[in-house]
């Protein structure tokens, strides 16, 4: 290396640095993110083409509507029946893909009661774009 | 001409290890707000677990996209106003005829 | 002359040629028009993205087929072949030897080009670029998604035997007195890519056969009711299509490093640097392809793997910015379009990488997967970085193909013209995937915020169609009654151009 490359060095040490802090940051977030509470009630979610249905605890089936309380944590049993999709509820950063053969957790607590949108989010068809529910969350 | 340049090179050289150190400080002093703010989550899980809180997964995740993002305009912002004063600093100018100093 | 329109040469001569400018010629020729094929499909795609619910399109799965058509047709046969086209012209000229090691096989692998694309087109499948099964295997409609398989196997093959063409020419027919050290980096880029195809591909050749034979009912390699994993086909398809994405970058590296020199009239910053950086590149791009998987159930740790894979590969395209911009440090920039485009190439190219920085932070995957945020970044990459370097290269390159200068002004236009379209159409479509837009939708909720980006996208989409045109009329019209172009040094840099008695292989 010529010695008019120190500039270069430098340069390249302080991209690495932020990289290394992007990684670290990332995957400190992800440690926290992927640990499902234990008292987490599990909502079975089923995707098919085009449409949602979710299963509570208790055995109740609700389709393309979703109702769940503000302050508790759910965590969520994705699967499908056909091909792919992903279960995506935008406001709450939920996101997992919807696997034939597999299930696939994810979770939330829910902190503001409103109306949100729940969608899917993989290519999986003619209806893809109208592949969408509704998620209520009560006090 | 080959002097010229062996001069030219030599300034270079230690003008570049000059330049290289300072904007590594100044970058190093705009980043380093990043880097403490990247610590609160690491706190607030700590207080969280503690209190048996749940942890609020959307705030996490966006706090760290506007880190991030905080990041890549600043770094951006440096390269892209780099290449920019080159390319006008150092473009091809229509040559004037000299005039003659007496 | 290669392509003297006015006084032309038997077009069979052309056609049947194996002599490397020839086959150059038609690589470049035919990707070009299947650029314009797979833009006019865009301009649909934006037309119809103007408002929510059906604009312009009734039926949903002709949207779905349009937007496969435009994914398949311009990562196939727009970016690669150019590539080809470009390394074809360069590679004999810049290792001094006489033509291609193999050019017979050079013809044939071009001549694959138009039946693969001919299944391609006329299959008009709906199963998106990246065929994603269950959906490929068990819905999609035949014969559409058989004819893109073997459309798409054809166009592979093609791309290895290039490929071997490449390496064995580069190390293999390289001038004797030319060490390997002193070869334009242009020739090391080409060689790198052809080594990555070479590994790569044949992944996703085998893939290619699964899923027929899966849709054939005979086997179940990713079919779940029998006993299949579709995970397994995406980890396939993947680990040749993350280092493909180098290989459809490298090549425009290269011609950066082409272009930047000559137009700054002074010497390249550190070779060494670029050759470093360019092989540890192509090494580095084998291990990251699973952050495209973030969200199909992979481990915690499987995660963590990927996404220090697709850091690793930062620093490496880190240094080629730094060559770029120190090389005119001290110079004498002249501005032309090719240099335009190559620094808004490098501009664009940057804005993509940052955005891609923060797609393998693995959190915020579950903001932007399979979001407008990634269509943007990717976008702001073949589109924004690539293309433009193409772009440039291609008006550089045409005294050498045609003996003529293009209209200086119209380019300006061309390049002003993409440069913010590129920038409001997928800048904005970031945005868009923030706000929760999925992607590969015809349709979307009818929100205030996501219409008025959605046009806001369109219109940048509507200047870049614009732009082009005005490429297309520059091209058609210089080439046909263009000023003769001063071939020892047409862009009036100070230093030689290429051998322009290479245009003319028959005398």
């Amino acid at each position: 290396m010529g010695s008019h490359n120190m500039i270069e060095w430098v340069y390249i040490a302080a991209v690495v640095a932020i990289l290394t802090w992007v990684g670290a940051d990332s995957w400190v977030i992800e440690k926290y993110i992927d640990e499902i509470p234990e008292d987490a009630e599990t909502i079975k979610v089923t995707a098919q083409q085009w449409f949602w249905t979710f299963e509570h605890e208790d055995g109740t089936k609700e389709v393309g509507e979703l109702h769940l309380k503000a302050g508790k944590a759910y965590r969520f049993e994705v699967t499908s029946k056909d091909v792919i999709h992903a279960f995506n509820i935008p406001f709450y950063t939920a996101m997992i893909d919807a696997v034939p053969g597999r299930i696939n957790k994810v979770w939330f607590a829910p902190d503001q009661t409103g109306e949100f949108l729940i969608q899917c989010r993989e290519y999986c068809g003619l209806l893809h774009s109208q592949m969408r529910a509704k998620l209520i969350v009560e006090a | 001409m080959i002097e010229h340049m062996r001069i030219f090179k030599y300034s270079v050289k230690s003008k570049s290890v000059g330049v290289g150190l300072t904007s590594g400080r100044l970058l190093s002093l705009i980043l380093a707000p990043l880097l403490v703010a990247s610590l609160i989550p690491i706190l607030d899980s700590a207080f969280a677990a503690e209190a048996e809180q749940l942890i609020n997964r959307r705030v996490e995740i966006w706090g760290l996209f506007y880190r991030l993002m905080a990041a890549a305009f600043v770094v951006g912002a440096a390269v892209q106003g780099v290449m920019a004063f080159v390319l006008f600093r150092f473009r091809e100018k229509k040559e004037k005829p000299q005039e003659v100093v007496r | 002359m290669v392509l003297e329109i006015r006084k032309p040469r038997p077009l069979w001569e052309i056609l049947f040629s194996t002599h490397h400018t020839d086959v150059a010629l038609l690589y470049t020729v035919s990707s070009l028009i299947f650029l314009f094929m797979g833009g006019t499909l865009a301009m649909v795609i934006r037309s119809e993205l103007l408002f929510p619910g059906p604009t312009i399109i009734n039926d949903p799965s002709i949207f779905n087929r349009i937007f496969t058509m435009h994914g398949t047709d311009l990562l196939f046969l727009w970016l690669l072949p150019f590539a080809a086209g470009i390394g074809n012209y360069l590679i004999p000229i810049m290792v001094k030897y006489k033509d291609m090691a193999y050019p017979k096989l050079n013809a044939v692998a071009y001549w694959m080009i138009p039946p693969g694309a001919a299944l391609v087109w006329l299959g008009w499948a709906d199963i998106g670029w990246t065929a994603y099964p269950p959906y490929s295997i068990i819905r999609a409609p035949g014969p559409a998604a058989d004819m893109w398989i073997f459309g798409l196997k054809i166009l592979g093959l093609s791309s290895i035997l290039s490929s071997i063409n490449f390496v064995v020419t580069i190390l293999k027919c390289k001038h004797p007195d030319l060490p390997i050290m002193k070869v334009p980096i242009f020739v090391w880029a080409m060689l790198i890519t052809s080594f990555m195809i070479l590994a790569a591909l044949p992944t996703f050749t085998a893939s290619l056969i699964m899923l027929y034979t899966d849709r054939l009912g005979v086997s179940g390699f990713f079919n779940p009711a029998m006993g299949g994993d579709p995970i397994a086909y995406q980890h396939l398809f993947w680990f040749t299509f993350h280092p493909e994405v180098y290989i459809f970058f490298i090549p425009a590296i290269g011609m950066a490093y082409e272009l930047i020199p000559k137009f700054s009239r002074k010497p390249l910053f550190s070779y060494s640097s670029g050759v470093i950086a360019l092989i540890l590149l192509g090494l580095i791009g084998f291990a990251s392809w699973a952050h495209h998987m973030f969200s199909t159930g992979l481990s915690f740790i499987e995660k963590t793997v990927f996404m220090v894979g697709t850091l690793a590969a930062v620093p490496m395209s880190a240094m080629h910015v730094f060559n770029w911009i120190a090389t005119p440090w001290g110079g004498r920039i002249r501005f032309a379009a090719p240099t335009k485009w190559v620094y808004g190439g490098i501009a664009l190219f940057f804005t993509a990488g940052a955005g891609g920085v923060v797609n393998t932070a693995i959190p915020l995957d579950f903001i932007t997967h399979d979001s407008y945020w990634v269509v943007g970044h990717f976008h702001l990459f073949v589109m924004g970085t690539i293309s433009f370097i193409f772009f440039g290269f291609m008006y550089y390159i045409f005294p050498f193909m045609t003996g003529r200068m293009y209209s200086e002004r119209l380019a300006s236009i061309h390049f002003w013209l993409m440069f913010i379209g590129a920038i409001l159409t997928f800048v904005t479509q970031h945005i868009l995937g923030l706000f929760g837009m999925p992607r590969r939708v015809y349709d979307y909720v009818s929100d205030p915020d996501l219409i008025i980006m959605n046009q806001i996208a369109s219109i940048g989409a509507f200047m870049m169609g614009t732009a082009m045109a005005t490429f297309l009329a520059n091209m058609i019209h210089s080439t046909m009654k263009g000023k003769p172009a001063r071939m020892e040094d047409p862009f009036e840099i100070g230093e030689q151009y290429y051998d322009y008695r290479r245009r003319e292989p028959h005398h």
